[in-house]
């Protein structure tokens, strides 16, 4: 946030609502965090195949993956996820900071991205038993960061500490391995549109400085 | 632009929205990501997801202090 819409903020206590541009991005963890998550239902399916598409790397993955989405059978991305995520004990991949930074689930990134969620008062939802640090997981609090579905907006600055501390050391590679995994299919394009998202928001974040 | 040649602030917010619009190219994700995230504004923030539920929730008196601290 600027200085100028800080001191607005102030002087009318009203709680300002991010840029739209700000939003989009929130828009676009959202979408990543929900794939990332669960396998998608026709509902969703028919959704993303509504995505259009831009001339530019972002908008081009998103047109694959709409097309992607509008091929796709709900019952064979169970089973892809599966492939990919859950496997027995074990998936081909294991999409948590920890374990890419590491080598191991549980460890010393876990426990940074704990200490950073409590300051942002933010915690594991009841019920929920995987670690903190999975990819779906950290995209939901991006998301939740910028456009405050959780607590309120934060600040760039704060967000982008966020981002260069848990996303940014690993996000990427984990997309490139989904992109070439041996069980993707579908999920190819959604690696397509996460690693392209993650480029765009770590160039984003030079331009605030 | 300062005498250092330095960006203020405030183009650096104009310079990165625009940024951002170039780089999304126009692809218009506003209707499915608003879908999916059950609104999009604060103030619908207590809809659930159309996709599920959150992984994460509040944590009580770090909310207040949180809320007292915010600027």
């Amino acid at each position: 946030m600027q200085a100028n819409q800080l001191v607005a903020s102030q002087k009318t206590g009203a709680q300002l609502r991010p840029a739209a541009e700000e939003l989009a991005r929130a828009g676009w963890y959202r979408l990543l965090a929900t794939l990332l998550g669960s396998p998608p239902g026709r509902d969703v399916l028919d959704l993303i195949g509504t995505l259009s598409a831009g001339p530019t790397p972002l908008g081009a993955a998103a047109e694959a993956l709409a097309a992607a989405a509008r091929k796709a059978e709900p019952k064979a991305l169970e089973r892809e996820f599966t492939d990919l995520f859950i496997g027995i004990g074990e998936g081909e991949l294991v999409p948590y900071g920890s374990y890419y930074l590491t080598g191991f689930l549980h460890e010393r990134p876990l426990a940074r991205l704990r200490a950073d969620l409590s300051a942002l008062g933010l915690a594991r939802a009841e019920g929920v038993y995987e670690p903190e640090d999975g990819i779906a997981g950290l995209c939901e609090v991006m998301a939740a960061l910028i456009d405050g579905s959780l607590d309120a907006p934060v600040p760039l600055d704060r967000q982008r500490r966020f981002f260069d501390s848990h996303l940014a050391p690993w996000a990427d590679r984990f997309f490139a391995d989904l992109e070439s995994a041996q069980s993707a299919n579908f999920y190819r394009h959604v690696a397509r549109l996460g690693r392209a998202i993650i480029k765009l928001e770590s160039e984003a974040f030079e331009i605030s400085g | 632009m300062r005498s250092d040649g330095k960006r203020t602030r405030g183009q650096d917010g104009l310079h990165r929205r625009d940024f951002l619009k170039t780089a999304t190219g126009g692809t218009a994700a506003g209707v499915v990501t608003a879908v999916l995230a059950g609104g999009t504004a604060p103030a619908e923030a207590a809809a659930e997801p159309a996709a599920g539920r959150s992984r994460y929730r509040e944590t009580e008196h770090v909310r207040r202090a949180y809320r007292l601290a915010r600027f």
